[in-house]
């Protein structure tokens, strides 16, 4: 069958198989096949509360997409199961006979998430955490020690932790954050203690970062261990936070952050100043920082949004820098460079230790 | 770091004298220091939007090389 028509057998399952409802599409969406849902994952979203675990169906075991055919220009409907035992299913016979047969069903295997981005019991460092009131999730970088208060937290980028400087102190802070299905509720894990305002205009910033006491959790927490990209996460560096290393132009350091987990850079640059730095809501001046290139075999950047707020450290897991910022291209591999703010001047401004 | 041509704080008094000579430039989104390609000495490396503004650069000064990349934008990760 033609493309369009293997989208349009897909929209038909969508309806009739799976009994999905169709709502218009969000801005930036194709308008085929279209944007379906369950309706009664609608009805739970537009209530305007938590979100609702819907008991499981054999549906929620199918993805569906367009497949190459058999002959140029020859489309089929792509089967994708995730589930061995629903792969012979009648409702994968039924979706197979809507589609005249032209279908390919595939068993794909479970996709889990990434550690860092689901609940860590034990908490570990470079998993997911944002605001309760945001969308978006970042970095929960390392624990350190209020110099003031003497209380325990977390710390991050003023960006994941306070939307750029838009989130109330005390405001709740959940691991995994929310991008990654966090729950307000249930995922507190901490509250946001201070941040360093980011100032506009030109004005040269040294640190985005923020720092947020823990609440009592009921979790176990490793504070000491940065953990390898495994779906089962192994030790890969133990952190040694009693002193800190200075960053210099080649020097190797690591990161595990949210989004591209345990990677391996190198110092492309130190005292970089007059770094303009997009915000999101308007550019931002840094002065001193610290640009990473990967070094990452085979070619992998080091990093990746959603990794900001990781803690970078040296060979032998000193602190090194806290990961901030990127682009998609440039340094090795052409992949991107990161953006780092010395992990002393992070210290000294926020008033932390690490721990 | 000691096999290098020159020192850290040369290189950043000559960092700061490019700075004062093309810091005003808004295709640059950064200036730093590096290294060479060679790898045995340290280098001035300039973050730029644009190929265009990279070959508008010198390719050495004062001494230090002066290394490109092409970023397009940093932004917040």
């Amino acid at each position: 069958m033609k493309f369009d028509s293997a989208l349009e057998v897909q929209a038909r399952v969508f309806r009739e198989v799976f009994e999905f409802v169709e709502v218009p599409a969000a801005a930036g969406m194709t308008p085929l096949p279209g944007l379906f849902v369950d309706p009664a994952a609608t009805v739970a979203f537009e209530a305007g509360g938590d979100p609702v675990e819907l008991p499981r169906k054999q549906t929620d075991e199918i993805a569906l997409g367009v497949a190459e055919g058999m002959g140029e220009e020859d489309s089929r409907l792509a089967v994708l199961v995730q589930d061995e035992a629903v792969q012979g299913s009648q409702i994968v016979e039924r979706i197979v006979t809507l589609a005249h047969g032209e279908a390919e069903v595939l068993y794909i295997g479970r996709q889990d998430a990434s550690w860092t981005q689901v609940r860590n019991n034990p908490i570990r460092l470079g998993c997911s955490a944002s605001p309760v009131t945001v969308g978006y999730a970042g970095t929960m970088g390392c624990f350190a020690k209020d110099g003031q208060t003497g209380h325990v937290g977390v710390l991050s980028n003023n960006h994941v932790l306070a939307d750029v400087n838009r989130v109330a102190l005390q405001t709740p802070i959940m691991q995994p954050g929310a991008l990654d299905n966090g729950n307000p509720g249930r995922d507190a894990v901490a509250v946001l203690s201070r941040f360093v305002p980011i100032q506009f205009g030109g004005v040269p910033n040294a640190v985005d970062a923020a720092f947020a006491t823990i609440l009592q959790h009921g979790r176990q927490e490793d504070r000491a261990t940065l953990y390898d990209s495994a779906n089962v996460p192994m030790p890969a560096i133990t952190v040694n936070p009693s002193s800190v290393a200075t960053a210099m132009p080649g020097m190797t350091v690591f990161k595990t952050g949210r989004t591209t987990r345990h990677t391996r850079g190198r110092v492309r640059a130190v005292n970089v100043n007059n770094y303009q730095v997009n915000m999101g809501i308007g550019v931002a001046r840094f002065d001193n920082q610290i640009l990473v290139e990967m070094a990452n075999t085979p070619v992998a950047p080091f990093s990746r949004p959603g990794d900001s707020g990781s803690l970078i450290v040296d060979g032998s897991g000193q602190p090194v820098a806290l990961l901030f910022a990127g682009s998609n291209v440039g340094g090795a591999g052409n992949v991107g460079v990161t953006g780092c703010n010395p992990i002393s001047s992070v210290l000294t401004q926020l008033g932390i230790t690490l721990i | 770091m000691s096999e290098l041509k020159h020192s850290m704080a040369q290189a950043t008094e000559i960092q700061r004298a490019f700075q004062e000579k093309f810091g005003a430039d808004e295709e640059l989104l950064g200036i730093g220091i590096g290294l060479n390609a060679a790898g045995d000495d340290l280098a001035i490396n300039v973050l730029v939007k644009k190929p265009e503004t990279a070959s508008q650069l010198p390719t050495e000064f004062k001494g230090l090389d002066v290394v490109v990349d092409v970023v397009g934008a940093n932004t917040a990760y």
